[in-house]
């Protein structure tokens, strides 16, 4: 069954996060610097032929600025400068496929992030907390982000979009719906928990043995850390519910700084129960790949 | 249930979680060392004789050291002083033994922010007693012990990469922040400053192992840094949970603290 997006309270929930959001667009100028500028070190230091493929890249890099600039759009979306810097070269070479794939996949797995975090900010035991609201909220945001990068990026490497929730996870999420709506906020804590695992040890695989473009696996690099701050999150979220805590589930921005005093010693370790981030939940790269 | 009654449930339910997560850091140790035992064999297939003149005591000039943005160059260590027009040119004749170098110095220099991360934490833990930050909840205290360990680790790995590759252990804090941090730890005089220097310190390792994941070459080179930047991340989210800040503000990991691969002066 596949989870449809529902661009209007996409759109309200948009605007409802803006201002917790703000930061984060905001950085999405660093990544986006750091990648048109591995691509013109890369280029500059390889031969005539790749020499003519930057100039082909420049040329379009320039053109969406232009086209962005145009629009009113002064900073531009992380996609767009993810697709103008891309490497021509590279995608003529044997490491297309298996990263488009990889690309595809993580793209299924940030739309079904998103549609889970739509559904659970529909459920009244989310709404009663502002925190969680808030989390949800810009999280999904951040998924839908990251969606368009990888998006941006298939595309450029000659692929095309994926549009659909990622086949394995989805009929998975689909058919714990109806428990949700009877659970309580432990209950999609635990779900967002998995969905982020998947996604972080999804990337950390792929940087490490998957991807052979350099500059995707760089993409990789920006989301999967933020990915594991989701889901460093709501580990920390996740014991303090089953600790009967949930007065320490807040920021300034919602409620007001956690009372450090009293809050558990235990709980400073919390967001961080791996030393090594463990990849048995990756999806191999074709699990998402648009056929 | 009264408050007291309740906060001791919530101590003894979150003390058992604790230790699912102690088996759970044990665990993964010996799989990082696992997947290092073969660690080596295509770096030390790539030497060449470029890893010797930069590894024969180039000195790096150019750091800088009044502030913890690093330097956007991995490639510093062929930039430098007289002597950098030959580097590079044996860089270009010799890719091969060129990303060896790269990968090793890189090692090195994440070694050393780990070195210098643990050097941090441990300083802090030993300060607290004196009073020096005011008083030290519980959870910023288990935080510290428990960042501090995996930073331990992290740098166990580098370092095994390291000597897996020919090289030898990194053991000094980087030395091109080592100054900078010392004095800004010594000025320190609440929690909230020690918090933001430690965060400063994750979003440092975080970021330049996140730009090494475009840099790498070598497969275990990527695998580590891959499976160590999210770690740091969830400590800097720790840290701005801690000082009261939303844990998730960046959409995409910023690169701009991130450290040059020459910081550790290792090829």
């Amino acid at each position: 069954m596949e989870l449809r997006l529902d661009e209007a309270r996409f759109a309200e929930l948009m605007e409802e996060s803006q201002d917790l959001h703000s930061d984060a667009m905001r950085s999405c100028s660093e990544p986006l610097n750091r990648i048109v500028e591995a691509g013109q070190e890369r280029r500059a230091a390889s031969d005539y032929d790749e020499q003519l493929h930057h100039e082909l890249a420049e040329t379009r890099r320039r053109a969406v600025t232009k086209s962005l600039a145009g629009a009113g759009l002064a900073v531009g979306t992380f996609a767009a400068f993810v697709a103008a810097t891309a490497s021509p070269a590279f995608a003529q070479d044997g490491g297309k496929d298996i990263d488009i794939d990889a690309l595809q996949t993580a793209v299924s797995l940030e739309l079904l992030a998103v549609e889970t975090y739509k559904t659970a900010l529909t459920l009244d035991y989310v709404k009663a907390n502002k925190t969680i609201t808030a989390f949800a909220q810009t999280t999904m945001m951040q998924h839908a982000e990251h969606g368009k990068a990888f998006n941006a990026k298939a595309v450029a490497l000659g692929g095309k979009e994926q549009t659909m929730t990622n086949p394995k996870y989805t009929p998975v999420v689909t058919g714990m719906v109806p428990a949700l709506k009877k659970g309580g906020p432990l209950d999609v804590v635990k779900l967002a928990i998995t969905l982020e695992d998947v996604a972080t040890s999804t990337y950390v695989k792929n940087i490490a043995e998957n991807v052979t473009d350099p500059e995707t696996r760089f993409l990789f690099g920006t989301v999967a850390s933020v990915e594991s701050q989701h889901l460093g999150t709501l580990n920390a979220v996740k014991a303090l519910l089953e600790a009967n805590a949930p007065q320490f589930i807040t920021v300034k921005a919602t409620g007001g700084a956690v009372d450090l005093a009293k809050l558990p010693g235990p709980a400073g370790a919390a967001f961080v129960p791996e030393t090594f981030k463990k990849t048995d939940l990756a999806s191999p790269p074709e699990e998402g790949a648009v056929a | 249930m009264s408050k007291k009654n309740e906060m001791a449930c919530t101590e003894a339910e979150l003390l058992a979680m604790t230790r699912d997560m102690d088996d759970m850091h044990r665990a993964t140790f010996p799989q990082m060392q696992e997947m290092l035992s073969d660690f080596g064999s295509s770096l030390r297939g790539k030497a060449s004789r470029r890893s010797f003149l930069a590894g024969s005591g180039v000195v790096l000039g150019g750091v800088a050291l009044a502030a913890c943005g690093g330097s956007d160059d991995a490639d510093t260590d062929t930039d430098v002083g007289s002597g950098s027009s030959s580097a590079s040119a044996d860089a270009s004749a010799d890719a091969g033994g060129g990303d060896a170098a790269a990968d090793r110095a890189g090692l090195a220099t994440n070694a050393s922010l780990e070195n210098l991360a643990v050097f941090a934490y441990d300083s802090a833990l030993k300060a607290a007693p004196s009073g020096k930050f005011g008083p030290v909840p519980p959870a910023v205290a288990v935080f510290a012990k428990t960042a501090m360990g995996q930073h331990a680790e992290h740098a166990k790995a580098f370092n095994a990469a390291l000597v897996n590759a020919g090289g030898k252990e990194f053991t000094e804090p980087d030395p091109a922040l080592a100054g900078p941090v010392t004095e800004m730890f010594t000025a320190l005089k609440d929690l909230p400053g020690l918090a933001k220097l430690a965060l400063l310190l994750e979003q440092t390792a975080t970021q330049t192992y996140t730009k090494q994941m475009g840099e790498f070459k070598s497969k275990e080179a990527l695998a580590l840094v891959a499976t160590i930047a999210p770690v740091e991340h969830q400590h800097a989210a720790t840290l701005l949970y801690v000082i009261g800040e939303y844990p998730v503000p960046d959409t995409f990991v910023k690169t701009d603290l991130a450290r040059p691969s020459s910081d550790a002066g290792v090829s």
